[in-house]
């Protein structure tokens, strides 16, 4: 897979913040980024960059100490599987934030009538929680399959 | 972290706001600018650096509510 098309899987729950609050993605850039994420299209990655800024100031340390390029599966899935959930959890977002925003790896338990999926997964605040997820990325998941989630995706089979 | 997400001031004592974030409030450092209760505001680093608008603030807490309610509490 493309190192743009993987980024996106992950980073496109957050656009949809961005966009909402401050108007720093647009609509049509919104629209785009969920395409690219479904479709995997390669969006550009100048714009990336700027748009999550503070990611890749993280990907590109982590880059460094990889001895690998930036734009790399491999570095961007150790800072989203590895290295995101400290950091986040070090920040002072309020807790209910953290937990959406953490990556889990979690298993597929059933499959609901609008064609999400609910997954199960053991959370950092203690215990198995479950939670409602899109399958867009994946729509060929099945119970039993284990996934990696952030919000309210299905972002990759673990 | 990535994002700078927003709240609502529901307090302000001093310098020190008391922001609302929907499941739990925070403080925040009031550095310049005008604020009142009932703003809201972006904080970075615990200082308020600047105000949002009721629209965007809205759009938020739809967004957050519509991903909270898929996980348990």
């Amino acid at each position: 897979m493309e190192p743009e098309v993987y980024f996106i899987k992950y980073a496109y729950p957050c656009a949809h913040i961005l966009c909402t609050v401050r108007g720093d993605v647009s609509e049509e850039k919104f629209k785009e980024m969920e395409q690219a994420a479904i479709h995997n299209r390669v969006m550009d990655r100048a714009y990336l960059e700027k748009v999550f800024f503070r990611a890749f100031d993280r990907i590109s340390k982590i880059a460094e100490e990889m001895g690998k390029e930036m734009w790399d599966v491999d570095v961007i899935q150790e800072y989203f599987t590895v290295r995101h959930n400290p950091v986040l959890n070090g920040s002072d977002y309020p807790e209910s934030f953290k937990e959406m925003c953490r990556t889990y790896k979690a298993e597929v338990v059933s499959e609901e009538d609008d064609g999400e999926i609910i997954v199960k997964y053991l959370s950092e605040l203690g215990g198995e929680k479950k939670r409602k997820v899109k399958k867009d990325y994946m729509p060929e998941l099945k119970v039993g399959e284990r996934v990696w989630i952030h919000w309210q995706y299905a972002v990759e089979k673990v | 972290m990535c994002l700078t997400i927003p709240g609502k001031i529901i307090k302000i004592e001093g310098d020190i706001a008391t922001l609302d974030y929907g499941s739990e409030t925070r403080e925040a450092k009031i550095v310049e600018g005008d604020y009142k209760v009932g703003d809201c505001v972006l904080v970075q680093a615990r200082i308020i650096v600047e105000k949002v608008d009721e629209k965007q603030m809205e759009g938020w807490l739809e967004v957050l509510k519509d991903v909270q309610d898929r996980g348990e509490a």
